[in-house]
């Protein structure tokens, strides 16, 4: 059984590898970028990727989706956008003389929601509904949507005039929120040689949709005793702790996480421990995703603002504070 | 009596006395015999006399600024007459008795030799001199100066070195607090291996090494992990005792996460490994 096991997180491991690698070749550097990505695939939860333009958001997604041979489809998130054209619609079929539902971009395996802070409210609240129910109602009738469904949303943290800021419980709804980060030199050059030479690389599949149920299983499979369980509260826990004594950071949170980060975080370390190729999690995986999942999950204060801190910061501080299994 | 008192004895005798016809003076002597400045004296002075004398004793005895003469008394005998005089005398050195008119019998001229446990003669009265101080007083007063100087200056440095004994003792002390509470760890987790489940007794383990390493490298490292532990520059590619708490931390963490199985041997090894690696890093503090 044990022996079993280790197989299982062998090939899972491999097959995480094998992918990594293969978008890889199309996107320089961008590491941290494809592991949350992949992160969220195999957690079975969406990513909020925020970056400025040209990082090679999209096209990471594009190579995700290109590399699981999942269907894919992309929308530009846009004022004028109506949740119709989002989750579909009915429509009056003059042959028939009957209305039959036509549905929209949403049913896909793999969605790329961009910019989403640029639609209207009601267009992220349906996006985000499907993301939370697997299901979009249009008519009368629920549609579930396609296993898996993954949904990437971009967002842009400069020109801020004209969008609508996502509310904090739609950005509960998020498993991983990712920072993309401009590219180093080195990185930036191996961009340049390598578009010059090959604009559009093509990329072989690695992962199947049964890939993608087995690494999600395998992930299942990964051991969390109780200290890492209880640890994993800790932390979430120490978030909402509104004791300056206790916790000096505290003052530096309006609002701490829900326990549904401390689902997420669970969820996240054990793919954390299954990259490393462990069957069991070690706090350093809690640690190492804790940012990805916090970030969004953690309300500053206006201390935090007035001195110029990130939640990157204040969770480094929550982690420091915690003390480790 | 000595020769010099009977010398000034024949000095009076042979001074000049002038007295009248009748009486000669036969002999003298003062009571006692050396007297000093404030004494009570007794002149006794023996006449010989050929005739009765008519004698009548003053009512006011002659004064004196160097003497006072408290009383005169007279015995006659046949051919004797003994003249006794009391007095005080208040100045040192010889002076001449005030001349003593008895009537028939006048004495004048007789020296008193007064003796004095001072050195100089009689001045005349001196002024009145400062006030005397007690015996050791000076000293006393000298002691107690020296101590309002010195006390200080050699307290401050007592107390100074006292202060820098006291922190060095101080420093060593808690220098050596991680060590002693780590090995006080180490001999209850001993007594507790087969009674605690390997888990919560590596846990225990663990714990009590993170706070080891943080006192030592001056860090809080109870919310670091093993591997964030081991990137640390002092434990970056140790060899020595570093190494081995590193080791024993992973082995830690296969056991609390990984459910390994850890038998008592093991808890042990795991103990004697821990218990040199901070021998090992106490030695090496110590000579930093």
């Amino acid at each position: 059984m044990e022996k079993a096991n280790d197989k299982t997180i062998g090939d899972a491991g491999a097959l995480i590898a094998r992918a990594r690698d293969e978008i890889g070749r199309r996107i320089v550097g961008q590491a941290d970028l494809i592991d949350a990505l992949l992160t969220g695939i195999i957690a079975g939860g969406h990513v909020l990727v925020e970056g400025v333009p040209g990082l090679a958001k999209t096209q990471a997604v594009k190579a995700l989706a290109d590399v699981t041979s999942a269907s894919f489809k992309r929308i530009q998130f846009t004022p004028d956008l109506l949740p119709a054209d989002l989750t579909g619609t009915m429509i009056y079929r003059s042959q028939t003389g009957e209305f039959v539902p036509r549905k929209g971009p949403v049913f896909t395996n793999v969605l790329l929601a961009d910019e989403i802070n640029r639609a209207p409210a009601k267009v992220q609240s349906a996006l985000l509904e499907a993301m939370a129910e697997s299901h979009v109602t249009i008519g009368e009738r629920t549609y579930p949507l396609p296993e898996p469904f993954f949904v990437m949303a971009t967002q842009n943290p400069i020109e801020q005039e004209g969008t609508y800021r996502l509310p904090e419980a739609q950005l509960d709804r998020f498993l991983l929120k990712a920072k993309v980060e401009y590219p180093s030199p080195a990185e930036e050059l191996a961009v340049l040689d390598r578009m010059v030479d090959a604009p559009d690389i093509p990329l072989n599949t690695v992962l199947d949709k049964e890939g993608i149920l087995r690494l999600r299983k395998a992930a299942e499979s990964v051991k969390a005793e109780e200290s890492i369980r209880r640890y994993i509260v800790s932390l979430v826990a120490a978030s909402r702790v509104k004791d300056r004594r206790k916790l000096p950071f505290s003052r530096y949170v309006e609002y701490g996480a829900s326990p549904r980060a401390s689902l997420a975080l669970y969820r996240c370390a054990r793919v954390q421990a299954l990259y490393e190729g462990r069957n069991f999690v070690l706090p350093e995986d809690v640690k190492s995703v804790a940012p990805l999942v916090l970030r969004h999950r953690i309300v500053l204060s206006y201390e935090a603002e007035a001195e110029q801190l990130d939640a990157d910061a204040v969770i480094a501080g929550l982690l420091a504070a915690v003390s480790v299994p | 009596m000595s020769g010099r008192k009977l010398l000034l004895i024949g000095f009076v005798m042979v001074a000049a006395f002038e007295l009248h016809a009748q009486a000669i003076l036969d002999g003298l002597r003062f009571q006692p015999p050396g007297f000093y400045v404030g004494d009570e004296v007794k002149l006794i002075m023996v006449f010989k006399t050929e005739s009765p004398v008519a004698l009548n004793l003053p009512e006011t005895y002659p004064q004196s600024d160097w003497a006072e003469i408290r009383d005169i008394s007279v015995d006659v005998e046949e051919d004797r007459l003994t003249v006794t005089v009391d007095f005080t005398p208040f100045a040192p050195g010889t002076r001449t008795l005030p001349p003593l008119e008895l009537g028939g019998l006048r004495i004048d001229g007789i020296k008193v030799p007064t003796h004095s446990i001072l050195d100089k003669s009689y001045e005349g009265v001196r002024a009145l001199r400062p006030q005397l101080l007690i015996p050791g007083t000076r000293l006393t007063l000298s002691m107690v100066l020296s101590a309002l100087v010195f006390v200080p200056i050699f307290g401050v440095r007592i107390v100074r070195r006292l202060i820098q004994r006291i922190s060095r003792f101080r420093a060593t002390h808690r220098g050596g607090r991680p060590a002693r509470r780590m090995r006080r760890l180490l001999r209850r987790l001993k007594s507790a291996i087969g009674s605690t489940a390997p888990a919560l007794w590596y846990g225990a383990l663990t714990d009590g090494l993170r706070e080891y390493i943080g006192k030592r490298l001056g860090l809080d490292c109870r919310s670091s992990t093993t591997a964030e532990i081991s990137l640390f520059e002092a434990f970056h590619g140790a060899q020595g005792p570093q190494h081995q708490i590193l080791e024993v931390l992973r082995e830690g963490d296969m056991i609390k996460f990984a459910g390994r199985f850890a038998d008592d041997r093991r808890m042990q090894d795991a103990l004697k490994t821990v218990d040199s690696a901070i021998k090992e890093w106490e030695k090496i503090h110590a000579n930093v």
